[in-house]
């Protein structure tokens, strides 16, 4: 025995005392709890390891769920914009159809591992809620959810323009023979004209029945000639010509059956260069853009801020090559398109993304030296109405965003045309003439050749001012001793 | 001879010192990892409730805008919001902003939309060309901040 400890202490020297003796049972004990803690430390570490990795694989899952619920949503909005009515309530699956549209079908969509449904809940006849919802369970411990919800509504409804080419008269009101209207502006159910001095200046009518106009306000009057009037909420803009100053006039419309004086506007502006200088005017987003007669001192082209109804402020003014008078104004897109007398250029294209820092864009020369009264923009084209003088009365050009794009297309009336307007989308073009037979002339807007849809003699004569209404899809046509109400057919068309 | 044998079994005893060491190392790393992914994954799924939120109240204000074009904005609305029960779908509602609309009138108009879910925050900017006879859209963009609008009075 005492020869194996020796051999053990020779063996194991690390197991004597400092004093050389021997700890016996010590080893073990060592052992046991060197195993114990290994132990512990190896599960602590393993159970880090699988936690770590279940956490890891958990949250690569919700991820994947997620972007199929987001699927079941892209879904909805895709058979929304198809067609709403489709979005009908209830559990539905979903997929391709045999021509790759998305569609409704079954109740779930069983992936792999992923089923995802889409719970449609109608809250309205124009408004749907989306629940998309995945569900996953890839083992006991490896299952979750994942929910999106999205409130879609029917906003992308096309109320369409309706069929112009068989379009009807609904009114014809005669309002006098001593002066001709110069202006037309339509806000909600009232139709605010503008006439020459011999007139009333102002004419405010109810045209809720197109069929059956009534003058409202019969006392708030103009002594002097009025022009180009313009709304912005409830607010009343037209120029005046009546030999003092300021041109500017706005009065509040919040009940454009109670205007009485036209002596207390809600407020005035001055348009510089002397006096009856305002012409034409346009509001867009809060800017009036002025238009102005010609003049050799000062400018012709103004930017005035109204966003504060209570004050009329100017941001910038222009000076336009050759004095021009700018007869017509028409802002769409950060460009103002100017028709003006010059006869080098009738039409000046602005950059006016800024209003008060007006550019000259661009400018555009037309045949001859006729002026141009009216200009519009819409689609991919631009619409000059011009004065008969030895040119094309009509000119389409091929453009937008304030570029002339493609070819110009010139067209001969032998009559002067006074006044255009189209319809927002560009399906037609309506043209207020002198001729002797057609005052009023209904176009095919995206045809360059423009032909004619219809065409209606106004009993009140020359079509000097043309506007068409897009809430109501009418046109209004200010003729020379009154004006007509023109409605279209019943059918959505757009030629 | 007796110091070679004390040599070896320290050499031993740092190895598996230093395994076990990069061993627990490795596991927490992918531990803390794994939590990460899980609040990714939260975070991704807040992200994404806020965006469908946002989107919500961007089609609750043209639906408005379509009925009437005076429609101003500058107002939080609230939206459905779906939750997980045992059985089904829950519903309550979250807010979300909509800003003072942009322009007036039919033309050019700009509608900008947000909504927040557990801080995430979302933000839209839409452009739109015209609004009858139908609406029509010239720009949906996701924004890091609202510039196309001036900011809600509320």
């Amino acid at each position: 025995m005492s020869v194996n400890i020796e051999n053990n202490r020779q063996a194991h020297p690390l197991l004597k005392t400092e004093e050389g003796e021997t700890r016996p049972g010590f080893l073990m004990i060592e052992v046991m709890l060197a195993i114990t803690l290994f132990a512990m430390f190896a599960s602590a570490a393993f159970l880090a390891f699988i936690s770590g990795q279940q956490a890891t694989r958990a949250g690569a899952d919700r991820n994947e769920g997620l972007f199929y619920s987001e699927e079941g949503l892209e879904v909805a909005k895709a058979i929304r914009d198809g067609n709403f009515t489709l979005l009908t309530a209830g559990n539905h699956g979903f997929g391709l159809s045999s021509t790759g549209i998305w569609i409704l079908s079954g109740s779930l969509n069983n992936g792999q591992h992923y089923d995802t449904d889409v719970e449609i809940h109608a809250s309205s006849a124009s408004e749907r809620r989306i629940a998309s919802r995945t569900k996953w369970k890839l083992n006991p411990t490896l299952s979750g959810e994942t929910i999106l919800t999205l409130g879609l509504t029917h906003w992308r409804t096309n109320n369409g323009i309706k069929d112009w080419s068989s379009a009807s008269l609904a009114a014809d009101v005669d309002v006098g023979s001593s002066f001709y209207f110069t202006g037309i502006a339509v806000k909600g159910d009232y139709l605010y004209l503008t006439s020459t001095s011999g007139g009333d200046g102002i004419y405010i009518y109810d045209v809720s029945n197109p069929y059956s106009p009534v003058r409202v306000s019969n006392t708030f009057t103009v002594s002097a000639t009025a022009r180009a009037p313009v709304t912005y909420k409830n607010v009343l803009y037209f120029l005046v010509e009546d030999g003092s100053n300021p041109e500017m006039h706005a009065y509040d419309i919040s009940d454009p059956t109670n205007l009485t004086s036209f002596t207390t506007p809600m407020v005035t502006r001055d348009i510089a260069g002397g006096n009856n200088r305002g012409r034409s005017m346009y509001q867009h987003g809060g800017t009036l853009y002025v238009g102005a007669n010609t003049s050799t001192s000062s400018d012709e082209f103004f930017s005035y801020d109204v966003t504060n109804t209570g004050a009329i402020t100017l941001l910038d003014s222009e000076d336009i090559t050759q004095d021009p008078t700018v007869f017509d104004v028409f802002v769409r897109s950060g460009f103002a398109y100017l028709g003006t007398s010059n006869n080098a250029n009738e039409m000046t294209v602005y950059n006016v993304s800024d209003p008060s820092d007006l550019r000259v864009h661009t400018t555009f020369g037309a045949q001859g030296p006729g002026d141009a009264y009216g200009v519009r923009q819409a689609g991919t084209g631009y619409y000059l109405a011009r004065e008969l003088n030895g040119g094309k009365e009509i000119v389409m050009a091929t453009g937008s965003g304030g570029h002339q794009s493609g070819s110009t297309y010139w067209y001969d009336t032998y009559y002067t045309v006074g006044s255009v307007d189209v319809d927002p989308v560009g399906c037609y073009s309506f043209w207020g003439t002198n001729d002797a037979t057609d005052q009023f002339e209904i176009r095919d807007a995206r045809n360059t050749t423009l032909p004619v849809q219809k065409a209606f003699t106004v009993s009140n004569g020359t079509g000097n001012v043309v506007r068409y209404d897009v809430h109501q899809d009418r046109v209004y046509v200010a003729a020379a001793t009154g004006f007509s109400i023109y409605l279209p057919g019943t059918t959505s068309t757009c030629p | 001879m007796m110091l070679n044998t004390v040599r070896k079994g320290y050499a031993f005893l740092i190895t598996i010192l230093v395994i076990g060491i990069a061993a627990a190392m490795m596991s927490v790393v992918l531990l803390l990892s794994g939590i990460d992914a899980q609040k990714n994954a939260r975070y991704l799924e807040k992200s994404m409730q806020s965006m469908a939120a946002a989107w919500s109240c961007a089609e609750s204000a043209l639906l408005s805008l379509r009925n009437d074009w005076d429609y101003d904005g500058d107002e939080t609305i609230n939206v459905s919001f779906g939750y997980g029960y045992p059985g089904g779908i829950g519903y309550t509602t979250t807010p979300c902003t909509i800003y003072p609309i942009g322009g007036y009138g039919n033309d050019d108009r700009s509608l900008c939309t947000h909504a927040t879910i557990d801080g995430r925050t979302r933000y839209l900017e839409i452009g739109i060309q015209r609004i009858k006879p139908d609406i029509s859209i010239d720009s949906w963009e996701e924004a890091t901040s609202v510039t196309l609008c001036t900011s809600p009075t509320l």
